[in-house]
């Protein structure tokens, strides 16, 4: 797991067992169970959060919860309804108990505290404190009823004069718990949505740099290498004088193909000259069964365009439409602008499309992808037949940026 | 001496394997060498060899189309190169293959096992058919003709080629026969017969002779003349053609 910017450094810690003291390991070991029996969302929290809390940084918590302790219970004890000394501690001990389940569960869900249920449970706390209220001034509750009010009336004096000391109370912890559910939420929700973020931006990544992988692999197919190989070796065989230009043909073209394939971007003329290579070798190979033509306007040769994706074209035509016509054919390579859009063809006078499924091939989709990646909705890639005569023709067209 | 045909349509491998051959069967004699697939189709009904040496793609008819029109009359070994799809099922067994470019070693061993089975024929070719058939559909195709060409005079004629009765070789044409509007009429066209043939839709046109396609539901009957010829008779029409004894099978009786 990467370490992320942002986070408590305690969060990733935690995921660390190494980096555990030995309170934390303890801790851990004894709360497998219940981390098993949170969502698998929140566990990673929750141990982060226990680690913290048994860590020395969080050793301050618990100096603070023994002086509070300490604090209310000899508050307690001293106040005027003369409390036994360990009933307070009883009563401070629940007081904290209560503070530290809330904070550990607002810590870990915040979304739990929602408005409506801290009203509610603003209410219930309300009635709690009027009931200690009660309980702590139960001297005055006797005194007024021993000078003959009623007890009914007492009880409302009393409560009455605990009423600002239990308001003040309880709308401090409610302010207190929603401020820190608030934030806590805000937080947890900016952490999720970075994680999100990170993970479309890994994705995205892994695919493009899949597109180039497959594109590479597709390029250097075993198939057209053995079948290239396998003229060369009986042409070295027998002697005969087209060997060499092959086989500089076919060094030319690999060396091209996993140079050019690993930039982001190449120009067009850059890739024209591995075309060039390209059809030279597969021109040896089908002899006179295979002609062409590569039509270049001088202000095109410095079209960037993602690397492979006119060989991808040329090798399309060559394999469905020259290579299965009896008689062969012309594969065709141009260029061109017009106005501001920039046209690249590639035609070939094949056996055209028309089978009885045209599925456009793995090359085509892989084209499709990285055009888009490159340039968005400008670019626009279409293989259709040809309207002036047989074969078919791949055609991309990239339009201008526009100002908007 | 047994007979071989190779087909491949590049030069070099096909050169190859006939010098390979040479080496590992020098028995063997070579009676035809084909560029393509309709070109090694017709070579072997016309020389009939024992054992044929197909590139899987070649185009016209691929490898695979060649190979499941001779299945059972003789033997066949693929020759292909690394990387085609189509090998995974070679290696199902069935089908015997060798790649490109072929090596002394491995040839050899194909070689041998064309002997055996030559020694020992008849195997089961029901499912070299079925294997066949799963092959046959991996090989893009363009889609079957639907209108034929002919120039009569100063015109071009356009014939349906769902309306042809039958097509036969004739020198240096094909002879086209078909039910027209006005009742039936004939053209001449210039695509040689194996060449059309790669173009029709088998399940139409049948193949009854090497110089014969003939439309199925034309056929009235298929009659037996002697041992080894059997003529078929048209409906509506007086004119019989000829089967010959590789397609005599296409008609059994039930």
């Amino acid at each position: 797991m990467p370490v992320r910017q942002g986070e408590p450094r305690s969060y990733t810690r935690a995921m660390d067992d190494t980096s555990m003291n030995r309170v934390q390991r303890w801790v851990a070991e004894r709360s497998a169970d219940r981390y098993r029996a949170l969502p698998p969302a929140l566990q990673s929290m929750a141990m982060a959060r226990d680690a913290f809390i048994f860590s020395a940084r969080g050793a301050g918590l618990w100096a603070g919860t023994l002086c509070g302790l300490a604090g209310t219970t000899y508050g307690i004890a001293a106040a005027p309804s003369r409390v036994a000394p360990w009933l307070a501690f009883v009563i401070a001990a629940l007081l904290f108990a209560g503070i530290w389940k809330l904070g550990l569960s607002v810590w870990l869900r915040p979304e739990r505290f929602t408005a409506r249920r801290l009203w509610r449970g603003g209410v219930l706390m309300m009635f709690a404190t009027y009931v200690g209220a009660l309980a702590s001034f139960s001297r005055d509750l006797g005194t007024l009823m021993a000078g003959g009010t009623p007890w009914y009336e007492a009880v409302v004096q009393v409560a009455w004069r605990a009423t600002p000391l239990q308001l003040m109370l309880g709308v401090a912890g409610l302010l207190l718990l929603s401020g820190v559910s608030a934030a806590r939420r805000e937080y947890l929700q900016r952490a999720l949505q970075q994680v999100q973020a990170e993970r479309e931006r890994d994705a995205a990544a892994r695919q493009l740099a899949q597109a180039r992988l497959t594109l590479l692999q597709a390029q250097i197919q075993p198939h057209f290498l053995f079948n290239t190989l396998a003229a060369l070796q009986h042409w070295v065989d027998v002697g005969d004088a087209r060997a060499a230009p092959l086989l500089r043909a076919l060094t030319a073209f690999l060396r091209g193909s996993t140079e050019l394939m690993l930039r982001p971007e190449v120009t067009l003329a850059q890739e024209c000259e591995m075309v060039a290579h390209y059809l030279a070798i597969m021109q040896a190979r089908l002899g006179d069964r295979l002609r062409f033509a590569i039509d270049i306007a001088p202000d095109c040769a410095d079209q960037p365009l993602p690397p492979g994706l006119l060989i991808t074209l040329v090798e399309n035509a060559i394999e469905h439409g020259i290579e299965p016509q009896l008689r062969g054919g012309e594969v065709r390579v141009v260029a061109r602008r017009e106005g501001s859009i920039f046209e690249l063809r590639v035609l070939d006078d094949g056996i055209g499309l028309a089978t009885a499924d045209v599925h456009e091939g793995v090359g085509l989709a892989n084209s499709r992808e990285r055009l888009r990646h490159q340039f968005g909705a400008r670019a626009e890639l279409t293989l259709t037949a040809r309207d002036d005569g047989p074969g078919a023709q791949a055609c991309l067209r990239l339009h201008p940026l526009q100002a908007n | 001496m047994p007979t071989a045909l190779i087909a491949d349509d590049e030069e070099a491998p096909r050169e190859q394997l006939r010098l390979a051959l040479q080496q590992a069967w020098p028995e063997l004699q070579v009676v035809a060498t084909s560029v393509n697939g309709v070109d090694a189709w017709d070579a072997f009904l016309e020389h009939e060899p024992e054992v044929s040496f197909l590139d899987v793609r070649m185009p016209g008819l691929t490898g695979i189309e060649v190979a499941q029109r001779i299945a059972g009359r003789a033997q066949v070994v693929f020759v292909t190169a690394y990387g085609d799809h189509a090998l995974a099922a070679f290696d199902a067994g069935a089908v015997d293959y060798v790649l490109k470019p072929v090596e002394a070693a491995r040839l050899a061993q194909a070689v041998e096992r064309v002997k055996t089975r030559l020694a020992a024929p008849a195997g089961t070719s029901d499912q070299l058919q079925q294997l066949l058939a799963q092959l046959v559909g991996q090989v893009r195709k363009p889609a079957p003709l639907e209108v034929l060409q002919a120039g009569v005079g100063k015109e071009v004629r356009l014939v349906r080629v769902a309306d042809v009765v039958y097509f036969e070789s004739d020198t240096r044409y094909t002879r086209v026969v078909y039910a027209g509007d006005e009742g039936d009429a004939e053209v001449l066209i210039r695509t040689p017969l194996k060449e059309l043939l790669a173009q029709l839709d088998p399940a139409r046109f049948w193949q009854v002779h090497r110089s014969v396609i003939v439309n199925h539901r034309h056929i009235a009957a298929a009659v037996r003349i002697d041992e080894g010829s059997m003529v078929l008779s048209l409906r509506g029409r007086a004119e019989t053609l000829p089967v010959s004894r590789h397609f005599q099978g296409l008609f059994k009786g039930q």
